[in-house]
Order: structure tokens, then C-alpha cells, then sequence
């Protein structure tokens, strides 16, 4: 952002744009939720409130495979909130540094795919071995 | 002779795990680029909607199997139902060979059994995950069945037994009434 002087006020997001910021995160969930809607039980409710609410946060809970490996979900948790953030970034600079959106985009479509692989990751089988 | 009969039990946890595992490993080595669902699906586990087709799989290849052995099988009953077979109960078939049955093929019938039971349940997964592996599987399985067959039919060569000739009984000795028969028959 060398030599332009009006970056720093374009892009840092302030109080006033509190509810721009809103109307990106429920777009967030609203894509996480369609990504991941093949597994949802229960999901938290992200609708576009009138007030900025800081508590309500994004609860979605997955019926995954028996072979799915529970030793990814930190990491699961991890991708997720990486591609909330890339993605509300990247409707951020669509108004405020267009430049890089293509980085973000591809950083929350990156994100996304990466949950999408530890989702769908099977453990191996086991093998039991039967007493004659 | 009697004819014999030789017990076959093919578990039903080998069965699935084969079944699980080739998948698996199918799956596996499929993986490219972003094609984690595909690769999911392809892989069968324990799942109940997984599960329930790999057993309606199994119990389809065992009946199948069963009419291409039925020379071979000795059942009764005059009822049958198209309920999924069990999970945990292992599959026991019992054929009654002729009495010159080589049993050293043994082995290789129930390796064949399974693998036949294997690649048709396969390739019927496959066929909804897989499509271009299925056909591979179901070609497998025609072979499988076909070195059932050869098996089955082989036969131990028959032992000759020689027989021991009776030992010679001694002539007896004359008694004198003998001779004189014999005297007058000669000079009547």
C-alpha cells in the first residue's frame, strides 16, 4: 500500500462500519452452512439481526462419518475460522482495496476445501480377527 | 461309496473388513486435487447406509452362489424371505462332494468363495461410487467362480489295491472209498 496515503482510512474497518461487517459474517455462515449442510443437525441461527450482536455465535453441529477421525476436529475449528475471516475480508475489499480480494477469495476457498478434506478424511479399517 | 461332505464357514467380519479395506485403499489411491467426496465415498465403512448394502451385497453374492453350487448342497425347507443378512452371523456351506473329492483343494475353494462373495459385493458398491472400477471387480468375480468350479470338480486318482491271491488249499487226502469210486468209473 506504498504510496497511497489514503490506504490506511479506506481498508481498517471502524465502529461505523460495524454493520457492513455484520451483513459479511451472516454471509459467512450462510456459506459455511452450505458447505458443510450435508452433515448439519443442528446449526446456530445467524440471521441478520437489527442490532450487532457479538454473542451470537456460529454453532453448527455435524453428524460425521463413524470413520471420521476426531483427531482433526481442533483442526476443523482452525479452517473454519480461517475462512470466515478470509471471506469477510475479501467482501471487505471489495470496497476498500480491490487489489486483493483475488488473495482472499482464494485463501477462503483454500480454508473451505481444507475442511472439506479432514471432513470427509476415513480412518483406515480394522481388521478383527474372528476365533474359529 | 458314501459321499462326503466338507463344511466351508467364510466369517462374516473377513468378508466385510476385505470389503471395507479394498475400498479403503481404492479411495486412497484415487485421492487428486479436491475430490475428497468422491474418495469418501468410495470408501465403505461401518456407517449404517454403507453397512446395509455391503450385507444385502454379501447375502445377493452368497444366493448366487449357492445356485451355481446347488448340485453340490443338500437344503431343505419350503420357505425363504429377502431379509438382509445378518451382520454378525458367518456363512457356513456345507458341500457334499463325491467320496474321490480331493480335498487338497480345500483351501482353494474357500479362498475362492470369499473372493467371489468379495468381488461381487464390490462391484456392485462400486457401480453406485465407482463406476469404472465396478466392471474389474465383476469380471473378477466370473473368474472366482470358475476356479470354484475347477476345484470342486477335482478328483483323487484311484488306488489300485491288489489283491492277494487265496492261498491254495491241499489236496486232500485219498480216503479209501474215494479210490474205489474213482476205480469204477474208470473201468466200468
Amino acid at each position: 500500500m506504498q504510496g497511497d496515503d489514503s490506504a490506511y482510512d479506506r481498508i481498517f474497518t471502524t465502529d461505523s462500519d460495524r454493520s457492513m461487517l455484520e451483513r459479511f459474517w451472516t454471509e459467512a455462515c450462510n456459506a459455511a452452512t452450505e458447505q458443510l449442510k450435508k452433515f448439519i443437525v443442528e446449526v446456530s441461527d445467524n440471521s441478520e439481526g437489527n442490532t450487532i450482536d457479538l454473542s451470537r455465535d456460529y454453532v453448527v453441529k455435524l453428524e460425521l462419518s463413524s470413520s471420521y477421525d476426531n483427531n482433526l476436529t481442533e483442526s476443523v475449528q482452525a479452517s473454519l475460522f480461517s475462512f470466515f475471516v478470509s471471506v469477510i475480508v475479501a467482501k471487505w475489499y471489495k470496497f476498500t482495496n480491490k487489489e486483493e480480494i483475488e488473495s482472499y477469495g482464494a485463501d477462503a476457498l483454500g480454508m473451505m476445501n481444507d475442511v472439506m478434506g479432514k471432513i470427509f478424511y476415513r480412518k483406515k479399517p480394522t481388521r478383527v480377527v474372528p476365533t474359529p | 461309496m458314501a459321499r462326503q461332505t466338507i463344511t466351508i464357514t467364510l466369517y462374516k467380519s473377513e468378508l466385510v473388513y476385505d470389503v471395507q479395506n479394498k475400498t479403503y485403499l481404492t479411495g486412497r489411491s484415487r485421492q487428486k486435487d479436491n475430490n475428497h467426496e468422491d474418495v469418501a465415498n468410495m470408501q465403505a465403512n461401518d456407517d449404517e447406509e454403507n453397512a446395509n448394502q455391503i450385507l444385502r451385497s454379501l447375502g445377493n453374492a452368497f444366493a448366487t452362489l449357492k445356485t451355481k453350487l446347488s448340485e453340490y448342497l443338500e437344503e431343505d425347507g419350503t420357505s425363504a424371505n429377502d431379509i438382509q443378512m445378518d451382520g454378525t452371523e458367518n456363512i457356513v456351506i456345507a458341500l457334499k462332494v463325491p467320496s474321490n473329492f480331493n480335498p487338497a483343494t480345500n483351501d482353494t475353494i474357500s479362498a475362492a468363495l470369499h473372493q467371489y462373495i468379495v468381488n461381487t459385493a464390490i462391484g456392485d458398491w462400486f457401480t453406485i461410487t465407482n463406476k469404472p472400477d465396478a466392471a474389474d471387480y465383476i469380471k473378477q468375480a466370473v473368474i472366482n467362480l470358475e476356479q470354484i468350479r475347477e476345484a470342486v470338480n477335482k478328483r483323487v486318482r484311484p488306488q489300485r489295491t491288489t489283491p492277494t491271491p487265496p492261498e491254495p488249499t491241499p489236496d486232500p487226502e485219498p480216503t479209501p472209498e474215494s479210490t474205489e469210486e474213482a476205480e469204477t468209473t474208470e473201468n466200468p
